[in-house]
């Protein structure tokens, strides 16, 4: 009965509403704008929180300028590897900084919310971690915008993504990402099959599966973590991330398939597991804002050592065609 | 020689109307290109145009605009206003064609003007009867007034459709035209655009009838054309257009150019505005003075529909398939495409026919894959690419999954064996998907009902088939294995599973006899039927194995079910 009012609740317009009014204004005003360089012509902008990621930035700057994102939005959470110095330097870079807690920011996502509402309104936003490269269907000849332009004519508002967690051949701890390396290069293995999926009409579908599942819960396949997300939206002002943007309200956002099929989706690679993580490890452990009492970190802390790669898995990656040949990605209408 | 005006009704920024204009001109040296600007669009990109093109001779701009929108009268009404500013203008030409900025030609316009050369005594343009929609209002396009935008003002028009249905209210269509529908997009003659215009200025009520037609643009010079009697192409127009399931164009973009290029078209929409190296490929190509190597000089027949795409199969495990995931076998079986072979019996036989299959090569034998404690693979093997027989939490995860990656994996005709007590709801499913799964039972001693006692004990574990042979009589263990089987493995599915087996119309499977009961011919024909050359290592092997089982002894296997009948036999000789 408890279980159901609580439901009725979490699932109304009003309740939701009055939520994220008060998550806008208690993480919003916990940000400091540094630099805010948007320009009204700007659609199709990136929102990332990030805490000392200098390694990849340039990386990840260069992928989706490539890609055709007009302008950064990065919510800087007390980085002190010269993150303020970098971002001065760059015209479609705007930064938010904060030193508040990571975790009570429902891991950074309430920060972005806010962000979101205010400067995402009516534009193509992609909300990802400094670690997530999107890939989609056709990415070496059209752009996000051509992406958004057809979610828009098939009436979705967000594009889904599989999470395909990428890593080397070698143990963790010895796959050392340098800054400017091209994290496709560094690890370009993912595992091709072995997704275990979960409908469900209001939460859409949760996924897991990758070397978090078969090597990291084994024996715990219910602790893995989610590898759904919907990191592109054509944002609305009263859109809202739930969880790490694994869900989403209005929760008819969530649902992954139409009458008319498997509309178009893309993937996710993330590259987590490299040297890096030990460092970040050790501080999370110290610090405590990771997710589930940090129980995720404590397995990684269990498996620094460990080589993910797994013959008969794992593949290297090889194009947009693979993944959807392989069944992880679809094309959809977008032939 | 054919001489083109294109009518450009275009809305963009003055530099994509003037990248359309360019491109036009470039390609043809005599082509004139008249201009209408939606008045919604910015003054200041008009403006623009005006300075770019004012001292142009070939290009004309129309002043006094319409309004345009997404089926709108305004397209209609802004392409008369074109085509009676050519008329005006008294500049030669012979055929016109309505494009917009989307429309980008894929064929050299040297070419499309032999074409019309050749087809000089047709018009472009389609016309259908209302069958021609495939959706939303048909009739009511005509028979209702749509002062509302559907695109901008949704709710109003829903609601001025639904008010006046509700008050009967009904237009009747002007005297003498007959309602034709078609693509937006034509080419026609002179002669017939000159008629168009006549029509339009005689008939200002019929043309003003059309302000509240619902998209208009599809319909009006469809109709016109058809009440004036000309002659038309059939089913046939030059622009490529093709939409997909939700009714909106297809867009090309730079990986579509080889296909376009071999297209039995002269124009193709929607080329997107990014396509930045497809749109040069084509203009280059459009200027070219010849025509191509394959030109197209007489109407091609049939229509393109649909740009070339890769058929997906859904497969379980596919992302985002619905119903993946869920705990139902019969639901998860319908995306498993790949048929595999089970062995279904007890563990003593079934280990033995893999045996036999597995030497006989050309297929894929696994061992026991939904054992409880284990998943056995190939014997002595813990692996088998990439999957652990220990990990049977993960298995029972998504047992679906592992199933279809154990398929996935397989390089002939995938076989496992499954025990009674694996997997109680797939043992059932197994002999009722023929598709799926070719079933292969193993009966030890015969069809005959009376043999399930055997094939229940033979299937039960160590421990409980010591605690039967412990019964001092005979009679007794027969029903302590019955009574042991129904505890085990379920009343229910005991019951069940010796319908599937037992039944006097069972013919399928192979039996384990003395006498080596060969497979029946007409089950061996129907699997050939249904799973083609896959199966025929399988069946090949079928008479391998009634060999090898018919020279096994069930006595040897279950001696405390035999040593009575012995004693008997025993005791009369």
């Amino acid at each position: 009965m408890a279980r159901k009012l609580k439901h009725r609740l979490v699932s109304s317009r009003a309740y939701n509403f009055v939520l994220s009014r008060w998550q806008n204004l208690r993480f919003g005003s916990q940000l400091r704008c540094v630099q805010n360089r948007l320009r009204k012509e700007d659609t199709c902008i990136l929102f990332s929180c990030i805490r000392n990621e200098m390694h990849r930035i340039d990386a990840f700057h260069r992928y989706y300028r490539a890609l055709g994102v007009d302008h950064f939005v990065f919510v800087d959470n007390g980085s002190t590897d010269g993150f303020a110095e970098w971002s001065a330097g760059k015209k479609d870079v705007s930064v938010w900084h904060t030193d508040k807690g990571y975790k009570k920011a429902g891991f950074g996502v309430h920060w972005c919310n806010a962000l979101l509402r205010k400067h995402g309104t009516g534009k193509l936003c992609l909300t990802v971690d400094p670690d997530e490269f999107l890939v989609y269907p056709h990415m070496e000849s059209r752009t996000l915008k051509d992406l958004g332009q057809h979610l828009k004519e098939i009436g979705r508002p967000c594009l889904h993504v599989l999470m395909l967690d990428a890593y080397s051949d070698r143990p963790i701890e010895e796959t050392v990402m340098a800054p400017g390396d091209d994290p496709f290069g560094l690890c370009p293995y993912f595992d091709r099959d072995g997704y275990v999926q979960r409908s469900n009409y209001m939460s859409g579908t949760f996924v897991q599966g990758g070397p978090r599942l078969r090597a990291f819960n084994r024996d715990t396949p219910k602790e893995a973590p989610a590898l759904n997300k919907m990191p592109l939206v054509w944002w609305q002002k009263h859109y809202r991330y739930q969880s790490s943007a694994h869900l989403m309200w209005p929760w008819s956002l969530n649902r992954t398939s139409a009458k008319t099929g498997i509309p178009v989706s893309g993937a996710l690679f993330h590259f987590k597991f490299v040297s890096s993580l030990r460092e970040k490890v050790e501080e999370e452990m110290a610090r405590r804002q990771h997710y589930g009492g940090s129980r995720e970190y404590k397995r990684y802390k269990e498996n620094i050592r460990t080589t993910l790669y797994l013959e008969g898995v794992s593949v290297p990656y090889e194009g947009t065609d693979q993944l959807v040949a392989l069944g992880l990605m679809h094309v959809g209408e977008w032939v | 020689m054919a001489i083109l005006a294109f009518v450009l009704i275009a809305h963009e920024p003055a530099e994509v109307v003037g990248a359309s204009i360019d491109m036009l001109l470039a390609a043809d040296g005599a082509c004139l290109v008249a201009v209408h600007y939606d008045r919604n669009s910015p003054e200041a990109d008009f403006a623009a145009l005006k300075r770019r093109y004012g001292a142009q001779a070939r290009v004309l701009l129309v002043e006094d605009r319409a309004r345009c929108g997404w089926g709108q009268f305004g397209l209609v009404d802004g392409t008369v206003r074109a085509l009676g500013l050519l008329a005006a203008s008294g500049k030669d030409y012979t055929h016109a064609y309505l494009v917009s900025c989307s429309c980008w030609p894929i064929r050299p316009l040297a070419e499309l003007r032999q074409f019309l050369d050749r087809n000089g005594a047709v018009d472009f343009i389609e016309s259908h009867d209302e069958r021609w929609m495939t959706g939303g209002l048909r009739q009511e396009r005509y028979t209702l007034r749509h002062p509302f935008s559907f695109a901008r003002r949704r709710g109003l028009f829903e609601a001025s459709v639904r008010l006046q249905r509700l008050l009967g209210l009904r237009r009747t269509i002007p005297a003498g035209l007959t309602p034709r529908y078609g693509s937006q997009w034509w080419c026609l003659r002179r002669e017939t655009v000159s008629g168009v215009l006549r029509w339009v200025a005689e008939n200002p009520a019929a043309y003003r009838f059309y302000r509240q037609v619902w998209i208009p643009d599809e319909t009006f010079f469809q109709t016109v054309v058809h009440a004036l009697g000309g002659t038309l192409a059939p089913g046939y127009i030059p622009t490529l257009y093709t939409f997909n399931l939700h009714g909106k164009p297809i867009v090309f973009y730079d990986d579509h150019l080889a296909w376009l290029q071999q297209q039995p078209h002269f124009f193709a929409r929607k080329i997107a505005p990014s396509a930045k190296s497809c749109r040069a490929a084509l203009a280059a190509r459009a200027g070219l003075p010849g025509p191509t190597d394959r030109p197209v000089l007489a109407i091609p027949a049939a229509r393109t529909r649909m740009p070339p795409r890769a058929e997906t199969v859904p497969f379980y495990g596919r992302m985002f398939e619905p119903g993946s995931g869920i705990r139902n076998w019969p639901k998860n079986l319908e995306t498993l495409r790949q048929p595999s072979a089970v062995l279904y019996g007890p563990p003593p036989l079934t280990r033995l026919a893999a045996g036999i299959l597995r030497a006989s090569g050309g297929l894929t034998v696994l061992g026991r894959i939904f054992h409880a404690e284990r998943a056995e693979f190939q014997p002595g093997q813990s692996r088998f690419h990439g999957l652990d027989a220990g990990d049977t939490t993960l298995r029972d995860y998504d047992r679906a999954l592992f199933l279809s990656r154990i398929l996935s994996r397989a390089t002939g005709l995938p076989v496992f064996e499954l025990c009674p007590g694996d997997d109680p709801v797939l043992e059932k499913l197994v002999f009722e998907n023929e598709t799926t799964f070719v079933a292969v039972p193993l009966l030890p001693g015969g069809r005959s009902p009376a043999w399930r006692f055997l094939f229940w004990y033979l299937a039960l574990p160590e421990p409980q088939r010591a605690a039967i042979d412990a019964a001092g009589h005979r009679f007794d263990r027969l029903r302590r294995t019955e009574e042991t089987a129904a505890r085990h493995f379920g009343q229910k599915h005991v019951a069940a599973m010796e319908r599937k087996l037992f039944a006097p119309a069972n013919r399928a499977g192979l039996v384990f006899a003395e006498t080596g009961v060969p497979p029946d011919p007409d089950w061996t024909t129907s699997l050939r039927f249904l799973h083609g050359g896959r199966a025929e290592p399988l069946l090949g092997a079928f008479e391998a194995l009634a060999e090898a089982l018919s020279r096994q002894d069930w006595r040897r296997l279950a001696p405390s079910l035999a040593e009575e009948t012995e004693g008997v036999a025993a005791r009369h000789g």
